[in-house]
Order: structure tokens, then sequence, then C-alpha cells
């Protein structure tokens, strides 16, 4: 293996929930007029979208601190719509956003929320996501690898909910290394970068990045997974290297998103990938600061010599507040309980 | 379900009788096909916002399916208003409002002149509005205290009066939420990953901001709201509403919220009631000065450049100049440019 050991260990920014408070009505008035004492697993959506900086630094004092925020994968009442009513509730997600599926489970007591064999329903939707790697149906399909679980109890008395994100990330083969880590500016022409932006609408979460080499001949292109054979097995630029990209929901300025980890393990089960450069796709208001925020990574991946036939080990619940592997808790009780509302009137 | 004022307020919202023709102009209100046409425009310039269709239960005819209101999610809010302070509280502050072709104009003592609004104008021509308006702040005090109480009673302190002096916090084993989410995520481990980016720290190494330093020092998690826009029937204008979170992404209490609301605005023309398109109170600003301050906005503006076309799509640009009086720490943009 020729990945130098004095490259440091690439890390991930991990995702952070963000329960719009329609999600939390939408889930009571489901469990209510649909589930009642089902517990069923449930298929809902959810949305992040590329990172947004609207505000770039933050002047305290005599120093200027760069403010990141965190990278969010949304829910809303939209999360709950199948395919065919999706448009009743357009734009609930807020514009540019990806969908990543995911799994809920609502119990109906604490107590069976208590007991639910949460490792067991995390290895499921993990087996899932190793499954859609190892068949190609993530080549077809990436969202596929973006797979979550959400876990709830809905005290519907009270308005208050319990809740726990799972956001699974297949562990690396061996640890993934940074060899560079620069602004997309430092490595693109602006007519390259602007072709990205528009490409990356039309393409979606992850997608290959075709540049061509000839200085004369600036141009850079954004193709879907399902086109490797052509942009890279048939590149003729020569130089052989494997360029990709993906919605980065994270602003780090040293770091990609959670979502990168499945996307790198499709990479080298898949086509045996042992050397990627990576553009995270960011967003930036321009006038607001002057530093892009999409970066490009070179990245080394220790490729295993046999692909694994189980699923590797998989982390990704989502800690608390606390910063502890254990449930949210949301109050809405003063925002959504009739009562509560009504004490309030005059 | 609703709060008198509210229900009231729906009532006087359905016999209106709906705008047709323009008045933006001459009386700083805009008809229904206005707020849409103003919503595009504000949507095209800043990609930030979007349009929402809400629940369909709660559609107004009078308005497109699909752009039921105006949202943009995520707004940080970096510091409290009165950590804020300085020059925009002393004296009303100074806003360079930009025109569309980048003359400016300054409009001066913006919170003095919505103040002297909502008092002088109060006292001086009192109607039945502003005696539902006087009754809402009633409705807020009590909402207020008693967000206030249950806040305490059940969650960690994440509001600045609740921190003890020292940066301390007391010991979480106090907190009965705290003991339930430890006691709900037993049986659950995982494996040591040194790939993962250590994330929030807890509350206890709070920064005197309210931010909260990340795995590097430089990079904060701040408070966040997301922000929307509905068309106000009777009042004819748009109106604000807030929903806001902490630096855990918890919901703020409207006694969190109040500190992010400007002193001459909040619990006087800031009020929780329910969102008219969605099953959720929010903190709204209320509506019913919103005309007179957009006729002043857009007299200046008219006055600074007597040669200047101003088109109503470019409203609503105006008005969130004005919600940012009312807001000073809230960053949403009016930027029109996007970079990669």
């Amino acid at each position: 293996m020729s990945t130098p050991d004095h490259h440091p260990i690439l890390q991930f920014d991990p995702l952070s929930s963000a329960v719009d408070p329609t999600f939390w009505h939408a889930l009571s008035r489901n469990k209510i007029e649909v589930y009642r004492l089902d517990d069923a697993a449930r298929a809902i959506t959810g949305y992040y979208a590329p990172y947004h900086a609207a505000s770039g630094h933050q002047q305290r004092g005599a120093v200027s601190q760069l403010v990141v925020g965190a990278a969010r994968l949304a829910v809303t009442a939209q999360s709950f719509d199948s395919e065919d009513d999706s448009n009743s509730r357009k734009g609930m997600n807020g514009g540019g956003g990806v969908v990543a599926p995911g799994v809920l489970y609502n119990t109906n007591t604490i107590e069976e929320f208590k007991k639910l064999d949460k490792s067991a329903v995390f290895a499921q939707v993990a087996d899932r996501i190793w499954e859609s790697i190892t068949s190609g149906a993530a080549v077809a399909d990436p969202t596929l690898l973006t797979r979550f679980i959400l876990l709830t109890f809905a005290d519907l008395k009270k308005y208050k909910f319990w809740y726990w994100f799972g956001f699974p990330a297949l562990l690396p083969f061996a640890p993934v290394r940074v060899r560079a880590v620069r602004p997309v500016r430092e490595v693109w022409s602006a007519r390259q970068v602007e072709a990205l932006r528009t490409g990356v609408r039309g393409v979606g979460p992850f997608f290959l990045v075709k540049v061509a080499s000839a200085d004369d001949d600036d141009t850079l292109s954004v193709r879907g997974l399902g086109e490797w054979d052509e942009v890279v097995r048939h590149d003729e630029s020569g130089d052989g290297g494997v360029t990709v990209g993906f919605v980065d929901p994270s602003g780090q300025p040293a770091h990609p998103g959670w979502p990168l980890r499945n996307f790198l393990i499709l990479l080298q089960t898949r086509w045996k990938v042992d050397a990627v450069r990576v553009v995270c796709y960011r967003e930036t208001l321009s006038s607001t600061t002057t530093t892009p925020t999409s970066i490009v990574l070179d990245l080394t991946l220790p490729t295993p010599s046999t692909t694994p036939t189980t699923t590797p080990k998989c982390v990704g619940w989502e800690k608390n507040s606390m910063a502890k592997l254990s449930p949210r808790s949301a109050d809405l009780g003063p925002l959504m309980d009739p009562r509560q509302l009504a004490d309030t009137a005059v | 379900m609703t709060t008198f004022q509210s229900l009231f307020h729906s009532a006087r919202e359905y016999l209106n009788p709906l705008l047709k023709s323009s008045k933006f102009k001459e009386t700083g209100v805009l008809t229904p096909e206005e707020f849409v046409l103003a919503g595009d425009f504000l949507v095209y310039k800043c990609p930030t916002w979007s349009w929402a269709s809400g629940d369909p239960a709660k559609r107004r005819e009078y308005l497109p399916a699909e752009k039921q209101y105006l949202i943009t999610r995520n707004v940080p809010c970096l510091q409290r208003v009165k950590e804020y302070g300085g020059a925009g509280e002393q004296d009303g502050g100074e806003m360079d409002v930009e025109g569309e072709s980048g003359d400016s104009w300054i409009a001066t003592h913006k919170n003095r002149q919505a103040k002297g609004d909502t008092e002088e104008g109060t006292i001086a021509d009192m109607d039945e509005e502003e005696e539902v308006h006087l009754g809402s702040r009633d409705g807020v005090a009590t909402v207020t205290s008693k967000l206030h109480a249950a806040h305490i009673g059940n969650d960690a302190p994440n509001s600045e009066e609740d921190a003890p002096p020292d940066g301390e916090i007391p010991d979480m084993a106090d907190i009965p939420d705290m003991d339930e989410e430890d006691a709900l995520g037993e049986g659950v481990e995982e494996v040591e990953d040194p790939a993962a980016l250590p994330g929030h720290i807890p509350a206890s190494k709070r920064e005197p901001a309210g931010a909260l330093a990340s795995g590097n020092d430089k990079i904060l998690r701040t408070r966040t709201y997301d922000v929307s826009i509905t068309y106000d029937k009777y009042y004819q204008t748009p109106r604000v509403w807030l929903f806001g979170y902490d630096e855990h992404r918890r919901p703020l209490t409207a006694t969190q919220i109040f500190e992010d609301i400007s002193q001459d605005h909040a619990q006087k023309t800031v009020t929780i009631e329910p969102h008219p398109h969605e099953h959720v109170s929010m903190a709204s600003i209320h509506p019913c000065k919103h005309a007179n301050v957009m006729k002043k906005i857009i007299d200046r503006l008219l006055e600074s450049d007597s040669g200047k076309e101003l088109r109503v799509d470019q409203y609503l640009l105006l008005f969130l100049k004005f919600v940012a009086s009312v807001l000073p720490t809230v960053e949403y943009d009016y930027t029109t440019s996007m970079d990669v």
C-alpha cells in the first residue's frame, strides 16, 4: 500500500438533525389518524442542501472569527408525503435541496422506545446501504447512500417528542488520508467553477467531474455516476486521475461533510479507486464573504485486497445536546398545545 | 386553539374585501398579486428564500397553491440585542439602503421612527385596531411568563439570564430531561471512529456571547431562525413570522426570542400567534403599522431620486430592510449574487 502515513486522517463533519415544527405536527396527526397503534417502520424523506454561507465572519473585538453553521439534514411535514403527493407541499424543503431516504420507527410508549433494539434497526439500515453499494443500485440512485434512521416517541398529551437520528456511515477499510485541501478557485478557473455550479444543479447529490486538461480548452463538465466508463475508464486526457464531487452540507473549511463517507466506500468497492480528487460543493453569497467555501480534497483510499462479503462496521448515531449517545427531546407544548395556547388568550 | 385577538383578526380578514388595484406608492399596501410578484422577485434575487405551500387545509384561495408564503431557514443570529448594543440602540442606527441602480440612501433612526409609530400613533388615533393590538400585549406577557416558568422547570439553562454568573451550569443529574435522555440511550455503543470530526462541546464550555465553540475554536455554533413572510389580507401587507432554535437546535422559548428583538419592539409589536399556514404558534411582528412604515420608506426612496421608478416587485426587499430594524442581529441576507 502506497499510503504515506504522514498524511493526516480525513475527518468528516457529522450531520446535525433539523426538525421543523411542522414535522412534529404531521407526525402527531399521522399517529392519530393513520398509524394508530401500528408501530411498523415507515418510509420518510429528509432534505439537505449545499452549505450556504450567508455571513462569513463575525467581528469580536480585534478578532474576526469564522462562523460556520451545522451541516443539517432536515425533516418537515413534507417528509411524510409519498412521491405521488409531494407536489402538494412543494417548497417546504427550501431551494436547492437534496433528498435522503429515511426510515421512521415511531413507538407507542416511552417504554417501547427504551426497549427498541436500536443497534439492530440501525444495522438493518447499514445493510441496505451496503447492499445498494455492492449491487450497483447506488450508482443509478446515489441518494441510497444517505439513507438515515429516525426513532421517535410522541407524547401527544404534552406535545413532547423524543427522537433520535442515525446517519449510518460504513467505516473505511483503512483510514482515508488527505494529501491536500484547497479552495476550489486554487484548483480550477473561474469558468470551470461556473460550469461546476450550473452542472451540479442538473445532476444530483453525488457526481463525476470531467476536466479537460488542455490549457486552451478550459472546460469542466458534471456527469452522473452512471457515466463512469465514459468519463473515467475511457478518459483520454491521460493523467488517469479520478475527480468526483458531492453536494456538501458542511461548511467546515478543511473537512468534508458526512455524506462523502459512503460515497468513498462506493468508489472503493465498485471501481477499486485508490486515489481521488473530491470537490465538496458549497455555496456562498459573494457579497457577504470574500472567500468561497467549496473545497477540493486530494485523498488516498487504501483499497482492500478483497472486497468484504459482509457489511462493514457502521457508526453515525447523532449525539444529543450534551454530546452523549442518547436521544434528544423537544417540548412543543407551549407552541402546539391548544390548552396551553388557550391559556394565553386575553 | 387560538387566542381571542387572532380569532378576531381572522374574522376581520375574512370579511375584508381583497385589494384589487395597486396602491403601494400611495399607502404602502400590497394586493395579493403584488405580493406574489414581490415574492417571486425576492426568491430570484435572494436564493435563500423560497415559496412554500403550507398545509393544504389552510390554503388561501387568493394566492397560488404553491406560493402561499415565503420562507428562509437556518438564518444565523450571532449575538443578543443587548450585546449588540452600541450605536444601533443608542441612536436608532443608520442603515445604508441600496437602490436598484446602486444609488444609496440612508435610513436614519429606523428604530425611533418605528417606535414613534407604535407609541405616538397608538395614542393619537386610538381605534378598534389599536385596542386589539393593546390586548395582544397583555397576551404576550402571559405567554412570556408562562414559557419562562416552563423552561426553567424542565430543560438545561440556555439563556444568558439562566446561566450562573461564573459560567458553570448545574449538575445535569438535577435535570429530569437529561436523565431521561441518558436512560433512553442505554445499550447503544459505537466503535471508536477517528474519522468523525469532534462535534459540539457541552454547554459548560459556553462562549460569553452565547455561541458555542466547536472542534475548531474559531468555529461557532449559533442560534438560528426560520423566518417566514405571509400575506395579511386585513392589513394588506406582508407579515413576518419567526421560529428560533438554540445552539443545539432546541426550539427557543418566547423569552429567548425577545432577546433577539430590538427593545423598541419586543413585547410591544411582537406577539406569539398561530401561523396562518402551519399548525404551530410563532413570534410575529404585528402588521398594523407596516403600511405606514413602508409608505415612509417608499416616499424617502422616491424623494432621494425623483427620476427613479420604483417597481412593486421590489417591495419585499425594502420590507426586509424594515424588518432588520426589528431584528438587528438576525443576519439574513439581501444579496443577489451566488458563488461557490
